[in-house]
């Protein structure tokens, strides 16, 4: 791997999501990688396999079968080779008890799946710009600018 | 011979193992048959057979077994199968020990040596404990290397055993033998136990009580206190299951074994790493008891059988501790015996003391601290006290009873707490114990300084009378102790013309008329040896050679050690008087009365003829001056002198009574004496008298003048204060004691004269009694007397009449005691006595009261219990009913006569196959109960609640009290209710469950419509036709409401789902944020919002949000589109029955709503206005009521349709923390 070359890893069992989200990656710079897993396991048995390619960032959905995304999460933050990979809870839910639970868990943050694609796209180019310095602001940047966050539900 | 025989001769002989070896079948014994084997082994065998000493030989890779006869004993029941066998298939249990031993002696060659080595052997059918002393060496075959191990052992076992066991009975008979008590010893034999934990993993020495009902553990060796192996009481006349075995020795006092069975477990191990399998129970008993005073019990060596040896050991302890017991026992007799005593010698006046056999105190009576405000235990306390002059002849009298062992008596000052001398009699016994040694010293100190100080004050008086006695007349000299005379005065040369020379030694016979030199010589060398003072008149010759008569005086001069040092003489001039007295006698022989005349020392130097005739002396030549006394009554004698002594002193005349012996009858009559003082030169030399016999008169009042004297010589001698008086109250007499004390004389107090003596205060008190006695009555008063220093010291003065033959009071005799010391201490006691009196009083009143309330009470509770629905009854140790109230009748349909006082048993025959009667019985052991129970009762299944409480008196339990009441339908309907609940709970459960699955999952699709339109919408946009378009936007116009309906749904249901805790919420803040985020709706109605600063409640923060959030956007969403939007929030806070509410009012000027309605809109899913004009879920105002509810508030509108609308919140500052999970 190259320096530089940008490597995101998608958990998600939901493969419409998962098209989505490598269209608009892909959209965004065909250089980019993109790992896909369909449930916590899978991911972590893949991250296993990639232990010379970690990905960058992690976006992680809640419920999976097999291994839950709590689960994963879980595994990740007790793991010393990745608990320092950034994750980015990535589910329907806007509840705000998930929220708490992913910072608690030590998420990086908490992204509820947007509602267009054009919003998935934008979602991210901040993240792929942000990947190598202030992740966490530029999402909140980018939450609080698309009225992702929960607050006035 | 055949060639057999002859290759297996080296096994010849050999014993049993010989023949064994030799008819064995070695075929497939890796060693070969016999005749194989190399001639290494062959000698070795034989030697080995051949030997008297246990050997054992290890052959070959197999450490194949081969030994002797002396050998297999050692391994008991292994033999003969080990013969011939592997060593580690024989010897399993030791061969990790041995294996490493034999490899080490093959490899190296280095033989080995163990002495008393421990191994566990499984040689009767059990692991023992067996200690073998033994050496491996190795054996070399004829190539040179080994082939072998040779092995000598022996047996050391038993010697090991014996010796441990020896070394505890010693430790048990060296136990401290001096002053141990029961306790003591038990607590030393279990350290003693303690250090053999082999025989003795643990043991626990149980005493048996004084009514042989109950043992309890008193010491414990390897078992800690607390670690409940053996029961903490043992109560022996009922024995349980795990007592039987314990009862049963103290029963039959013998040993009992009894086996563990597993049934009590971790036990203390001792030396072992295995638990005990059987205990002992060994009774401890001392002469002449049938029962054992104590039971050892204790677990036994799990490596060793209990044989008999070991028995022997266990009953060799028992004994030990017997003897120790009893030499116990009998130290604290003594010591009780020796408590008696102190408490007897607390209650003696004197101070009592007790020696060590040395003289080291060691203990001494309060009364002696008291007195020397000493602590007996201090040193020296006998050196501190003892007034130094005393000291020496005290310890040397001490000293010497303790080196003969006689009682001693001396006399003391001893020093009080004043530091005030008093005398003591001092008096020591010693206390021997049966062999007659010595072994303590028991003494008293006795005050007896009032008698001593009377006898020093006597002692004082004589030697003024001897100063007295020293006057110097006219002519004098001075002889040594022997009479020798070596100095005369100068007067004495002048009369008789003569000089020392002439004079010293006797030389003084040559101036003497030789009439009367013989009679002179003669009376003074008895007076030179008695060292009597004399008085002689003779004649002497004068330098004119004319004799004058003088008068001579000698006096002798004692020193310290008693010795007669010197006498001194005068001699005065008498020749006138001499001459005159001659005439005198003349007249006097005449007279018919007797006539008299004493000299100073009221020796008689005249006597006239009838007095001489009377007294049996009638020749007057024979007369020389002598005392009366000897013709005198013995009686009268003392009397006499006395009135002489006064008389003398004061040198007045005299009357006095006394009785001389008539010579001619023998008898003695009575006298009356008359003195007068004559003087010679207005010098005083004697007495002049007559006497006339009044015996006629006196016989009548003889007898009681008699009693009365010898009664006042007894009184004299009284150590009180003793007075007598006349039946008229005039005291007559007084002891010596009264004038030593008073410090007065017989005239200050004579007669009424004491009174100045009595304290003023008690003068009244004691003059009452005086008349009240005089009256006839005993004359008892206590009062106070005033001693000589001022001091008053309280007396109690007692009085006795004193009648005659006619019954008539001729005297009164009393005496006056020094209660002071009593007094104070009484004084002490009373004003005890007096608190204690009031405290009992008071603890009296108090119970009476308690009595009163008790009774009522009594009488109240036995009317609540008859009243009462619940089965009471109460019942004695026996179960017999001792009480029971009207519910118990009806319930048993039995009348209160038939079960009062009757068995449980007899009263509902067939419980005791009951659980009841087992709680019953469980109950009585101390147990509370409390348990629920169905039973049939009237051909229905009723359930019972049943109490059992065992009652006490103390720490006896004396019954049992039961409460029952039928629960049935009271637990029908609780289990009703709780199907109910369970039901509510489940369904709720299900709704919630519902609503969240149902909201969530309806999401999902909903995003992805969502998503795809907007797709389409993005991308298409240009190819679809403006209808399609059209229809687009409502496809997104209706998801982005469906959106909101379940958002809705889902915070709808979690508020009933969330459990927050409630905190303290300031509502300017809440207002603060729900303004900040509805910033952008704001702006576009151009809304005015007037906030009046609002309180701090509690609340969840989260939906106190949602409330306002909602009101808020509420009162912007039904704004005029025409209008600017206002909106004003109100606070007030209210006070309403205790509880503070705040009362927010959010009031706007929209569209408003029909009034009807104000109740209706809070519903769920109501909507008032078209949904095309107006945004809405339906759920926010209903979402806003579950929130009010939630903390316990209130809601309302208000509203008149188009002129705004008023919401008005009532919420509690306070949350009433009960009610929070409403």
């Amino acid at each position: 791997m190259s320096q530089g070359q940008k490597i995101f890893l998608l958990v998600d069992d939901d493969d419409e999501d998962r098209n989505l989200f490598y269209e608009a990656l892909q959209s965004i710079d065909s250089k980019f990688i993109c790992f896909m897993a369909e449930d916590g396991q899978q991911a972590l048995n893949l991250l296993a396999e990639k232990t010379h390619n970690l990905p960058n960032v992690i976006f992680l959905d809640i419920n999976m079968p097999v291994m839950s995304g709590w689960e994963c999460l879980k595994s990740l933050k007790t793991e010393p080779l990745y608990k320092n990979i950034p994750v980015i809870m990535y589910s329907t839910s806007s509840h705000k008890r998930d929220m708490e639970i992913a910072i608690e868990l030590g998420a990086l943050c908490f992204c509820v799946k947007p509602e267009n694609f054009k919003k998935i796209t934008q979602l991210l180019e901040v993240v792929s710009s942000h990947i190598s310095g202030n992740l966490h602001e530029g999402i909140k940047q980018f939450n609080k600018e698309y009225n992702c966050h929960f607050k006035g539900l | 011979m055949n060639k057999e025989t002859i290759n297996l001769r080296y096994l010849t002989g050999g014993g049993i193992t010989g023949e064994m070896i030799r008819s064995k079948d070695w075929t497939d014994n890796p060693l070969g048959s016999p005749e194989t084997w190399p001639q290494s082994l062959r000698t070795i065998i034989s030697t080995c057979l051949n030997s008297k000493f246990p050997i054992l030989i290890f052959w070959g890779n197999h450490y194949t077994m081969l030994y002797n006869d002396a050998y297999f004993p050692l391994i008991g029941q292994k033999h003969p199968s080990a013969l011939g066998q592997s060593a580690g298939n024989v010897l399993p249990e030791i061969w990790d020990t041995i294996e490493p031993m034999l490899k080490g002696v093959y490899e190296s060659g280095e033989p080995t040596w163990s002495e008393n080595q421990l191994f566990f052997l499984d040689r009767s059918g059990y692991l023992e404990e067996c200690y073998f002393t033994f050496s491996y060496s190795p054996i070399y075959v004829e190539s040179g290397d080994i082939g072998g191990v040779f092995c000598a052992v022996t047996e050391t076992t038993q010697i090991l055993i014996k010796e441990r066991q020896n070394t505890t009975l010693q430790h048990l008979s060296n136990l401290k033998k001096v002053n141990n008590t029961t306790e003591d010893v038990f607590k030393e034999a279990a350290i003693a136990l303690e250090k053999n934990n082999k025989d003795f993993p643990f043991a626990i020495i149980y005493k048996i009580n004084d009514e042989n009902k109950l043992a309890q553990p008193i010491s414990y060796a390897g078992i800690e206190k607390n670690q409940n192996v053996f029961p903490k009481d043992i109560d022996l006349i009922k024995p349980v299951q795990g007592t039987y075995n314990f009862c049963k020795a103290f029963e039959t006092n013998t040993l009992v074994i009894s086996e563990n069975n597993g049934r009590r477990k971790n036990l203390p191990k001792g030396a072992w790493q295995k638990e005990a399998t059987h205990f002992i129970h060994i009774p401890i008993t001392y002469p002449g008891n049938d029962y054992p005073h104590a039971i050892l019990s204790s677990a036994l060596n799990p490596y060793r059988e209990f044989n008999q040896s070991y028995r022997d050991f266990a009953q060799s302890i028992a004994e030990q501790l017997s003897l120790e017991i009893n030499s116990a026992l009998l130290y604290e007799k003594e010591k009780k015996s020796e408590e008696k005593f102190r408490t007897l010698a607390e209650t003696l006046p004197q101070l009592v003391w007790i020696t060590d056999a040395e003289g080291k105190q060691e203990y001494a009576s309060k009364r002696w601290a008291e007195y020397t405000g000493l602590d007996p235990k201090d040193e020296n306390t006998f050196e501190r006290m003892v007034h130094p002059d005393d000291l020496v002849n005290l310890i040397f009298a001490r000293t010497k009873s303790l080196e003969t062992g006689a009682a001693y008596s001396a006399e003391a000052r001893l020093k009080n707490r004043k530091g005030e001398f008093r005398w003591h009699s001092v008096q020591g016994e010693p206390i021997r114990n049966s062999e007659n040694k010595i072994i303590k010293w028991i003494g008293a100190f006795n005050d007896i300084h009032e008698n001593r100080m009377f006898a020093s004050q006597m002692q004082e008086s004589e030697e003024k009378f001897r100063t007295l006695a020293d006057s110097i007349q006219n002519l004098a000299w001075m002889a040594d102790g022997s009479g020798y005379i070596f100095w005369y005065n100068q007067r004495w040369y002048d009369y008789t013309g003569t000089n020392l020379e002439e004079m010293k030694g006797w030389g003084w016979e040559k101036v003497h008329h030789p009439d009367h030199v013989n009679r002179v010589v003669e009376y003074v060398t008895a007076a030179w040896q008695t060292n009597v003072p004399f008085e002689l008149t003779f004649p002497l010759k004068g330098k004119d050679g004319i004799y004058r008569w003088f008068l001579t005086r000698g006096v002798p001069i004692v020193n310290d050690d008693g010795i007669v040092t010197r006498w001194i003489g005068t001699n005065t001039d008498i020749d006138e008087q001499k001459k005159a007295e001659e005439e005198f006698r003349n007249l006097a022989d005449n007279a018919p009365m007797w006539v008299w005349i004493a000299n100073k020392n009221a020796y008689v130097t005249y006597a006239n003829k009838e007095f001489l005739n009377f007294i049996g002396l009638g020749d007057p030549d024979q007369f020389t001056e002598q005392a009366w006394e000897k013709y005198m009554h013995p009686d009268d004698v003392k009397d006499t002198y006395k009135m002489f002594e006064t008389a003398f002193e004061k040198q007045q005349p005299y009357t006095m009574e006394c009785r001389f012996k008539n010579a001619k009858t023998e008898e003695f009559e009575w006298m009356l004496i008359k003195g007068v003082p004559r003087f010679a030169n207005t010098i005083f030399t004697g007495f002049i008298g007559t006497s006339i016999n009044i015996h006629q008169e006196k016989k009548q009042i003889q007898s009681l003048e008699e009693s009365t004297n010898k009664f006042k010589n007894l009184l004299e001698t009284l150590p009180q204060m003793t007075w007598t008086n006349f039946p008229n109250g005039e005291v007559n007499f007084y002891n010596q004691v009264w004038y030593n004390y008073t410090g007065l004389t017989f005239e200050q107090t004579k007669e009424w004269g004491w009174q100045s003596v009595v304290h003023p205060e008690d003068l009244i008190t004691t003059l009452k009694a005086c008349a009240k006695a005089l009256k006839g009555n005993l004359f008892i008063v206590e009062n106070r007397y005033k001693k000589h220093d001022g001091s008053y010291r309280w007396h109690l003065n007692r009085a006795l009449p004193i009648k005659n033959e006619d019954g008539e009071i001729v005297l009164w005799v009393g005496t006056a005691t020094d209660i002071q010391d009593q007094k104070e201490h009484s004084e002490n006691l009373k004003s005890q006595v007096f608190d204690r009196t009031r405290d009992l009083k008071n603890l009296n009143s108090e119970l009476e009261i308690k009595n009163a309330e008790l009774i009522n009470a009594e009488h109240f509770l036995e009317t609540v219990l008859n009243s009462s629905v619940e089965l009471v009854a109460s019942f004695d140790k026996d179960l017999n009913y001792t009480f029971i109230n009207k519910k118990v009748e009806e319930f048993l349909g039995k009348n209160r006569e038939e079960i009062i006082g009757k068995n449980v048993i007899d009263v509902s025959p067939g419980i005791e196959k009951t659980k009841q009667y087992d709680r019953l019985l469980r109950s009585l052991k101390g147990e509370n109960i409390h348990v629920q129970q169905k039973t049939a009762f009237a051909k229905k299944d009723i359930t019972l609640e049943t109490f059992l409480l065992p009652f006490k008196k103390g720490e006896e339990i004396e019954g049992v009290i039961t409460l029952q009441r039928d629960v049935t339908s009271f637990i029908n309907l609780t289990e009703n209710l709780k199907d109910t609940n369970a039901e509510l709970a489940r369904s709720n459960a299900d709704l919630q469950q519902f609503a969240h699955v149902a909201s969530h999952d309806l999401k999902e699709p909903l995003r992805k419509i969502k998503l795809y339109t907007s797709r389409i919408h993005e991308d298409y946009t240009s190819l679809l036709p403006e209808l399609a378009k059209e229809h687009m936007e409502k496809i997104t116009h209706a998801t982005t409401r469906m959106q909101m309906m379940i958002d809705g749904v889902l915070t709808y249901s979690s508020i009933t789902a969330s459990r927050e805790d409630f905190q303290s919420i300031n509502l300017n803040e809440v207002i603060k944020n729900v303004l900040s985020d509805l910033e952008i709706n704001i702006k576009e109605k151009d809304a005015k919002i007037n906030v009046s600063p609002l309180p701090t409640i509690e609340g969840v923060e989260i939906q106190l949000y949602q409330l306002f959030y909602n009101l808020i956007k509420n009162a912007l969403k039904f704004s005029k589109p025409d209008q600017v939007s206002l909106i004003n929030i109100v606070e007030e806070t209210i006070v309403q029955k205790k509880n503070t509410f705040t009362k927010i009012s959010i009031s706007d000027n929209g569209i408003g709503f029909d009034p009807q309605f104000a109740e209706k809109i809070f519903e769920t899913f109501v909507r008032l206005n078209s949904k095309d004009r107006y945004e809405g879920t339906g759920l926010g105002l209903s979402l806003c009521k579950k929130i009010i509810m939630r903390h316990h508030g209130k809601i309302e509108a208000v509203s008149v349709e188009g002129q705004g609308a008023t919401f008005i919140i009532s919420l509690p500052l306070i949350q009433n923390k009960t009610s929070v999970n409403l």
